[in-house]
């Protein structure tokens, strides 16, 4: 798939390090799609795409790098080159769905937030931060969600999944943040036997499958298989 | 049923390669790769050292069947890399380290190391037209005294099987592959990528993170099956020893596939297609060779296999 170039339309600073980018051109993508970002001069990064609404894509960028710094440091009607729709995206099965995120981890499960609730699903989150100044999209996840749960620090979401469980009776989970969260996710999912669909990071080079650079342990490559399994491909990983 | 068994110097269960630097970077995908169908797989050129690779973009589609790429050589380094493989349960068809390396030296080590963990054959990547950062430098494949002296070193150190990939980017491929096959070559292997550079016009820079890259996909073919033309006329000829000839650039149907064996080659590299076909493309490019032999009587491989070479000799003086 070729790089195209288009104008940032709008940003939204989400925290003192987050930022969201809306960009036009971006055809059709679905909840779980990345764009791969070329920020011309400083690299070329794989992002999730947070929303997406009368042709505005949005993609959320956590400043931690190089590229994300430079991305930070864009301003509306810069250019930017964009790859994508890719990868795979989120089934949007089950009924009541449990949204499990770890930090910036919430982007991509924002999107499908969204489209879970316009297909009438019940759809609870419990959102994992390291501090309260880290939270991002509470204001548009409470006004969405039939429940939020948000836990600081040491308190993970793992410590509250079980309660959440009796009380709610979640049949499907999507998740995405840290690995160790995600495993953590994926042997609650399997020993409730409930399905489950994860977003997987890795460092991608290229794009389209072809390198090999992303490849999990089961030979699944997270730029092309990816970023979303479910978690009979994750046995192979975390199993 | 055609017999589609090949030989590169060691034998194949038919002539389809995944080329050096498509997905052979870990033991999982290789292991993936082994059952799609492939005759044989080179790995990604491994060096001494770890090496990051170049930054992204890192590989650029510019059009449909052009893409450039400037990955940097990215790899573990040969230690993690035997440590990798190790893990790899038996697979049944050959699997081809790539080796490249910033010194005659390191190119010896390197093989050293492979012969001593049981590999029987190499290929030596003199050729990557983007190994060093922002180098628009000569690398070893297009200066003929490198050359002799990287394959020299490999071959006074190791008895392995040595297939060398040779660059499209010099006037004369023929001495190239002459220079190759005299220091100790045992097949060859072309051609690499195309040097090659793209510039955004909007936002007015050049696209690949190093800037200076290679060009592969269908958009290099005929110029692929010109050089091999090249060393398979001179081969033929006699002008040049005869080696196995890999045939590397742009393949992606039976019908290139087929293209190639006529030009002489002996085996045929896949590689960047893999972008447009996934790892399908081994076995449907079977099938489709097999029906392709299928309808003409061809029974195995040699019974067209340079007939083109043949073709053009008779045609020029």
């Amino acid at each position: 798939m070729q790089i195209q170039i288009e104008r940032i339309e709008h940003i939204v600073h989400e925290n003192e390090s987050v930022k969201t980018f809306f960009i036009r051109g971006v055809n059709d993508p679905r909840p779980g799609n990345y764009l791969m970002v070329w920020i011309p001069g400083s690299g070329q990064i794989p992002l999730s795409i947070s929303s997406f609404k009368n042709d505005l894509c949005g993609f959320t960028v956590k400043r931690v790098g190089d590229t994300t710094a430079a991305m930070h440091n864009l301003r509306v009607g810069d250019l930017i080159g964009i790859t994508g729709p890719l990868g795979t995206s989120f089934s949007i099965r089950g009924e009541r769905i449990l949204l499990v995120s770890g930090g910036i981890g919430i982007a991509p499960l924002l999107y499908l937030a969204i489209e879970a609730r316009q297909m009438g699903k019940k759809v609870y989150a419990i959102c994992g931060f390291e501090r309260a100044e880290d939270i991002i999209f509470e204001d548009v996840l409470n006004g969405l969600l039939d429940e939020l749960v948000i836990t600081l620090g040491e308190r993970t979401p793992l410590d509250v999944i079980h309660k959440l469980y009796e009380k709610r009776r979640f049949d499907h989970i999507y998740s995405c943040g840290p690995e160790p969260m995600m495993k953590r996710v994926f042997d609650f999912a399997r020993s409730s036997q409930l399905g489950a669909e994860f977003s997987v990071e890795r460092i991608i080079k290229c794009g389209m499958g072809i390198c090999g650079a992303c490849a999990l342990p089961n030979g699944m490559r997270v730029c092309k298989e990816g970023p979303v399994f479910d978690l009979e491909d994750m046995e192979g990983v975390w199993g | 049923m055609v017999d589609l068994s090949a030989d590169i110097g060691i034998p194949l269960k038919n002539p389809l390669i995944l080329t050096s630097g498509i997905l052979g970077s870990s033991a999982h995908l290789l292991k993936r790769v082994a059952s799609s169908g492939a005759g044989a797989l080179i790995t990604k050129s491994i060096t001494e050292d770890p090496r990051v690779g170049h930054e992204n973009p890192t590989v650029i589609e510019v059009s449909e069947g052009l893409i450039l790429n400037a990955m940097g050589l990215p790899n573990p380094g040969v230690d993690i890399f035997l440590n990798e493989l190790e893990t790899l349960e038996a697979v049944n068809l050959p699997i081809i380290p790539s080796v490249a390396g910033y010194s005659e030296d390191e190119f010896g080590r390197v093989a050293s190391r492979l012969e001593d963990a049981g590999f029987r054959i190499i290929e030596l990547n003199i050729s990557c037209p983007h190994s060093t950062a922002l180098s628009s430098k000569k690398v070893i494949a297009q200066d003929i005294d490198k050359t002799r002296r990287v394959v020299n070193a490999v071959r006074s150190v190791t008895s392995l099987k040595l297939i060398v990939k040779l660059s499209p980017n010099v006037t004369d491929i023929v001495e190239f592959a002459d220079v190759a096959i005299k220091a100790g070559a045992d097949a060859l292997s072309l051609i690499n990528t195309i040097e090659a550079l793209e510039v955004d016009p909007y936002v007015e820079a050049p696209v690949l993170g190093n800037v200076f890259g290679g060009q592969s996909g269908p958009s290099i073919r005929c110029i692929a099956q010109r050089k091999l033309t090249d060393i398979a006329l001179a081969m033929w000829k006699g002008e040049i020893e005869r080696v196995p000839l890999i045939g590397v650039g742009g393949v992606r149907t039976p019908k290139d596939v087929f293209r190639f064996l006529l030009l002489g080659a002996d085996a045929v590299g896949i590689g960047s297609s893999i972008l447009y076909e996934d790892l399908a493309i081994f076995e449907d490019v079977i099938e489709g060779l097999e029906q392709i032999m299928t309808d003409k009587g061809y029974d195995m491989l040699d019974e067209f296999r340079g007939k083109v070479i043949s073709q053009i000799l008779d045609m020029t003086i």
